[in-house]
């Protein structure tokens, strides 16, 4: 009987510490989205992105919030909330998807491996499946991700107004970067 | 001086100063949040609380409003120059608040595991992790009233 007790004990405290290390997170990663046009160039970045990945199954989830893009003018800020993503109504952008074969993966000497990510980008309340590549090393305990894509605000219901339709570019290319580190709540 | 003069230096007047409105807004500047009045005082606990009961609620009272945020401080999280997260805990929750390098005193690692107060502009909760995330913050004295 106290045998048993004993394994159960062991068995629950290796699984627990197997299922702390699959999990590595961040709460202040990067996106920032360009969009370049002949009129004008816009840039925004967003410092504190958080994401969790499941480095077992490859799963990924990452989220920001719209209000955390700082552009470098502030006109500009206040159209991109108030018009276009109507960030009051619609206060984050999330994905959640898998990095394919994440399990199968080999990391030696920082070297970045190409995956291919896919799933579900959720921005001003529209849904859409995207498929992206991205790169993944790993630099001591922590896992470097980084991707870029494109995205076009008309597949997701964002509206522009014609007086400004040459200033913004109808593909908007988003690139993200996150240093993933044991999650251990 | 004929009318036709006068007609011609009305409209470039008016043609500059319209410029100058639009060029102006063009180039407004950030609102700087140190400065801007309050609008909440809040314990991490109190937001926590709120965003558990009634997310979309709560989202309509805090977003983009200036809060004074009451809470331990926990880690300073040195990310991307010229930034910094620092945490703030509260009992049931944490606060990710984003500090430009210049706005955050070196002393502040002398305040680790003591109750501060951090003022800045609230931008969400994330339910990823179950964090309250503020940014452009400072710290003000430790006292509530401030």
């Amino acid at each position: 009987m106290k045998k048993s007790i004993v394994t159960i004990f062991i068995l629950l405290v290796v699984s627990n510490v197997l299922f702390a290390q699959q999990k590595y997170f961040t709460r202040s990663g990067t996106i920032s989205f360009f969009s370049k046009t002949p009129v004008e160039n816009i840039e925004a970045v967003n410092h504190q992105t958080s994401c969790i990945l499941d480095t077992q199954t490859g799963e990924v989830a990452v989220s920001a919030q719209m209000k955390g893009f700082e552009f470098e003018k502030a006109l500009m800020q206040e159209h991109f909330n108030e018009n276009y993503v109507e960030s009051h109504k619609f206060p984050k952008a999330t994905f959640k998807g898998e990095v394919v074969g994440f399990s199968s993966l080999t990391f030696s000497d920082e070297t970045p491996n190409t995956v291919e990510v896919k799933g579900m980008l959720s921005i001003h309340g529209v849904d859409k499946q995207i498929k992206t590549s991205g790169t993944v090393s790993k630099v001591k305990d922590n896992y470097m991700a980084q991707a870029k894509f494109n995205v076009s605000p008309d597949d997701f219901d964002i509206k522009i107004p014609k007086a400004v339709i040459n200033n913004i570019s109808k593909e908007i290319e988003v690139s993200i970067n996150l240093q993933l580190e044991p999650y251990a709540q | 001086m004929n009318k036709k003069h006068l007609y011609l230096i009305a409209i470039v007047l008016m043609v500059s100063y319209s410029l100058y409105i639009a060029y102006s807004m063009y180039n407004k500047p950030h609102k700087i949040i140190s400065e801007q009045a309050v609008d909440y005082r809040v314990s991490v606990d109190e937001m926590i609380k709120s965003f558990n009961n009634d997310e979309a609620n709560a989202n309509a009272r805090f977003i983009d409003k200036v809060i004074v945020l009451e809470g331990t401080l926990k880690s300073i999280v040195a990310s991307e120059n010229p930034l910094s997260i620092v945490m703030l805990e509260g009992e049931n929750g944490q606060a990710n608040c984003e500090f430009s390098n210049d706005d955050l005193n070196l002393s502040i690692h002398q305040s680790l595991g003591s109750k501060v107060f951090i003022k800045g502009l609230f931008i969400g909760y994330d339910d990823l992790l179950g964090e309250l995330q503020l940014k452009k913050c400072t710290i003000i004295s430790s006292d509530f009233k401030h």
